[in-house]
């Protein structure tokens, strides 16, 4: 390989969730080609819920991911009550902020140490990180630990929670079992600060890009649940308007939709939007602490995500520890959610970035439509548009080190394909 | 997990309970609950393993039922002592997400987290469609695995009680 023709193909990526590959191709010192090929199958979740009862997305859609279960139900039961006119407030809003924090300390974690960290350190795995860092490993496994029982208490198990349904929950936790969650918490936010640091003393590659960040922006609160989609070059709307302002195009390499949004282009969801878009709300600990590791309030360099996922779990962790201690039981545990026809909307904030639904339901509750733009569509342009930037800036890294951070910027974005097996073959064709 | 671990043996399932066979280690510990009540502790994994070693004791004999693909015939059950030899990553045992039985058990032997006895029972599987039933094979396996694994944990305690005398 030289740097003016350059040929990478990695068939099979590694620590991603599902299955997909990457294709870089340069000719003449000009990038020609830049793919991320997902090529599962489609599984079809929006036909299979069309001719279901408006009651059974909450636990249907919970099934298309087992990372972020919790993010699919949310965004499933706040369209569907918003198309039946309900409004869920009080002690059970609270539950779900609290079943949210619970599903990004998880994922977050999981990818932080799991995924993410061997590209910085130069391991194959999490797996061989243990070997070198124990006491790192053990803090990360007991860290997600925290979050699994926090989705257990509140969603009954803790992955593809049962106790989830439209208006609330089928049984609100006691008192007791929300006190058992507070001293691991406090473990947890002091092993996440360790965690926050050690990813801060990484080495970054220099990658800086433009982007327009995409999130929820809610008046009081680092979103979860709530909000309006904005971004930082000014995109400010209801949820209800998403798809007047965005595209969803099918591209021969993937058999996931490319995202855009209508006269602007490609967008970045995820932590670096909902941190870029949201910072002034997240409480003064948190971004002091971010100064101190090096994160601005607008961070443009994608591979310092990890450590911007790092302090988004510190977040949770204080947003657990804030509804954990004021939790008095709600004298019922859902308000009633009657059928009525009309077209519900929502975007919630998966820990990889927004998550939209939308259903068309009849007056008996039967769903006439359904439609569902996860966060790894919306980012697919973003992370061809980082793989042609690094590539063309980098030209000079020999062919493994060129290759190891093109795959590390598709991770960059925790891209989550589906659920599927991860595994690596590689294969490499030089020019 | 959805098991609480104080019971001297642990018994865990690991699938995907909508994705056909490999709902088979779910269904396992479903037969074991409903046999032997509380006898021995229990637990269901459906997505990552990351933090598998910290749902036992190290003084626990641990069963792990999962599904497998070897080409074998569906329904087939072989057994795997983990704590004797490694299990390979690309074993053919499948996982749903993020790390998979095999790196799991390799993380917990790095940690120094494993169990008194680790087995491995794993079940040859042929279907993993999103809300495909179990093949009939498959189903069938369910019985003979808990028959084994009540005789397993049995010769586990009598082992480590002659050990101990």
């Amino acid at each position: 390989m030289t740097s003016e023709n350059v040929d990478l193909h990695v068939p099979i990526l590694a620590r991603v969730e599902g299955e997909g590959a990457m294709h870089v191709q340069v000719s003449n010192g000009e990038v020609t080609d830049i793919r991320l090929e997902i090529y599962e199958p489609p599984r079809f979740f929006e036909a299979l819920l069309r001719g279901r009862d408006y009651t059974e997305p909450a636990d249907i859609t919970a099934r298309i991911c087992g990372i972020c279960p919790v993010a699919y139900q949310m965004s499933a039961v706040h369209a569907i009550e918003r198309a039946c006119g309900v409004a869920v407030g009080g002690e059970i809003r609270e539950l779900r902020r609290l079943l949210y924090c619970g599903e990004w300390i998880q994922s977050h974690v999981l990818h932080i140490g799991f995924l993410h960290a061997p590209d910085f350190l130069g391991y194959e795995s999490g797996i061989a990180i243990a070997a070198d860092h124990p006491k790192m490993v053990e803090s990360i496994l007991t860290l997600k630990r925290t979050g699994n029982d926090i989705v257990d208490v509140l969603g009954g198990r803790p992955i593809h929670p049962v106790n989830i349904k439209l208006g609330g929950f089928y049984k609100a936790p006691s008192r007791a079992e929300m006190r058992s969650l507070r001293e691991p918490l406090l473990q947890a936010r002091e092993t996440c600060v360790e965690l926050i640091r050690w990813t801060a003393g990484f080495d970054f590659p220099d990658l800086q890009q433009d982007y327009e960040f995409v999130s929820l922006r809610h008046e009081s609160e680092y979103p979860f649940n709530e909000g309006r989609i904005v971004s930082n070059k000014g995109l400010d709307i209801d949820a209800s308007e998403f798809e007047q302002h965005s595209l969803e195009e099918h591209v021969a390499h993937s058999t996931a939709l490319h995202s855009r949004l209508k006269d602007r282009g490609w967008y970045h969801v995820g932590p670096l939007a909902r941190w870029a878009n949201n910072f002034d709300l997240l409480s003064s600990d948190i971004q002091e602490f971010a100064a101190e590791v090096g994160i601005a309030p607008v961070e443009n360099n994608p591979f310092k995500s990890i450590v911007v996922r790092g302090l988004e779990t510190l977040h949770a962790i204080d947003e657990s520890l804030r509804i954990v201690d004021g939790y008095a039981p709600p004298a019922k545990s859902f308000v009633d959610v009657p059928a009525r026809a009309g077209v519900g909307w929502s975007a919630t904030e998966a820990p990889r970035g927004m998550l939209y639904h939308r259903y068309e339901i009849d007056d008996e509750g039967i769903i006439l439509a359904a439609q569902i733009i996860p966060p790894t569509a919306q980012n697919q342009p973003t992370i061809e548009s980082d793989l042609r930037r690094f590539v063309e800036e980098n030209l000079h890294l020999d062919h493994e080190e060129l290759q190891l951070r093109c795959e590390q910027s598709i991770r960059n974005y925790d891209p989550c394909i589906s659920c599927s097996t991860h595994f690596l073959t590689l294969t490499i064709d030089k020019s | 997990m959805d098991g609480q671990v104080t019971a001297q043996a642990l018994v865990i399932g690991v699938g995907n309970r909508d994705r056909g066979d490999d709902a088979i280690g779910p269904v396992v510990v479903d037969v074991v609950r409903e046999r032997f009540d509380d006898r021995y502790a229990t637990g269901v994994v459906e997505g990552d393993l990351s933090d598998l070693s910290l749902s036992w004791h190290q003084d626990q004999d641990v069963v792990i039922v999962d599904a497998m693909v070897s080409g074998r015939p569906a329904g087939d059950v072989w057994e795997f002592d983990a704590l004797e030899e490694k299990l390979r990553i690309d074993s053919g045992l499948l996982s749903s997400h993020g790390v998979g039985l095999a790196e799991a058990i390799e993380l917990a032997r790095i940690l120094d987290r494993l169990p008194r006895s680790l087995t491995i029972i794993a079940i040859e599987a042929t279907t993993f469609g999103q809300f495909d039933e179990l093949t009939p094979e498959v189903a069938g396996a369910a019985d003979r695995v808990v028959d084994r694994i009540e005789k397993l944990i049995d010769e586990k305690r009598t082992h480590a009680r002659t050990r101990a005398v």
